[in-house]
């Protein structure tokens, strides 16, 4: 997903509802932002959200979706993989609904994170079989021609 | 777990939800020990996770939480006619993925019966 795609599906998704903050993360690192809160505090809440993650992992443990109301406010978090979205929304009976569309984007997302993985991992195997055949014609062209190895009766072509 | 307790079985079997209620630090239920204890557990981690979001954003107090785990929905709220001193804490678990509106209503009103 280009930066632009995910930049406008999930400000599509800031203006849904009561929605008043979103939020993208892979690890501790923000991929998107757009919420009320200082550079600071969106760097300690990827933090705490990756720290949460990895327990559920350690625990063997696998939410997917969890929400939260607090008295200032609701947030919906998913946790996919190293992928983490959070979602800032004023009214609580908007839970189900924004969590279709979050879910929504959250799956094209990791699909297209996956395609890039698989086309870069897919070139860079090509470029290794390229790299393996150009050594291994270079090695034969080099090799010394064995006097002993038969010869083989050259086929007719019909 | 708990195949001994009927209430836990039959609320399984009917995809129904199991009723808690926790405060000074233990939970009851009806559907036996082992499924109490693992809602105790996960309302330990899941207020831990509120505190701690709630903490670094200043969102205020946390009023309720729910999440879902494969097929399990989990969840708990702040009974809100508890005494605020010594706050009672009423939950529940479902095998199934209920919208989290209608869980969190169906917790309530389990607070009112």
């Amino acid at each position: 997903m280009s930066p632009k795609t995910l930049s406008s599906s999930l400000s599509a998704l800031k203006t849904t509802g009561s929605v008043f903050g979103v939020f993208l993360s892979n690890g501790d690192r923000v991929l998107f932002q757009d919420a009320p809160f200082s550079e600071a505090r969106i760097a300690e809440l990827a933090t705490t959200l990756d720290d949460i993650a990895l327990y559920f992992v350690q625990e063997n443990r696998s939410p997917d979706q969890l929400s939260f109301g607090f008295d200032g406010g609701n947030l919906l978090v998913f946790i996919e993989g190293e992928h983490r979205l959070a979602v800032f929304f004023h009214h609580a009976g908007e839970v189900d609904l924004l969590a279709e569309f979050a879910r929504s984007f959250m799956k094209d997302f990791v699909s297209s994170v996956l395609i890039e993985d698989f086309q870069a991992m897919g070139v860079s195997r090509a470029q290794d079989r390229t790299n393996g055949n150009t050594a291994r014609i270079a090695a034969q062209a080099k090799a010394p021609i064995d006097p002993t190895s038969p010869i083989q009766p050259i086929q007719p072509i019909r | 777990m708990d195949d001994g307790n009927e209430a836990f079985h039959i609320a399984l079997e009917k995809g129904e939800a199991r009723f808690f209620r926790a405060s000074r630090g233990s939970a009851k239920g009806k559907t036996g020990l082992e499924d109490t204890a693992r809602f105790a557990e996960n309302l330990m981690i899941l207020q831990e996770c509120a505190i701690l979001i709630g903490e670094k954003l200043e969102m205020g107090a946390v009023a309720r939480a729910t999440f879902y785990e494969g097929d399990d929905t989990f969840g708990f709220c702040f009974d809100q006619n508890s005494d605020s001193q010594d706050p009672e804490v009423a939950g529940a678990i479902v095998n199934r993925r209920l919208p989290m509106e209608e869980f969190v209503s169906s917790i309530r009103d389990s607070i009112n019966e």
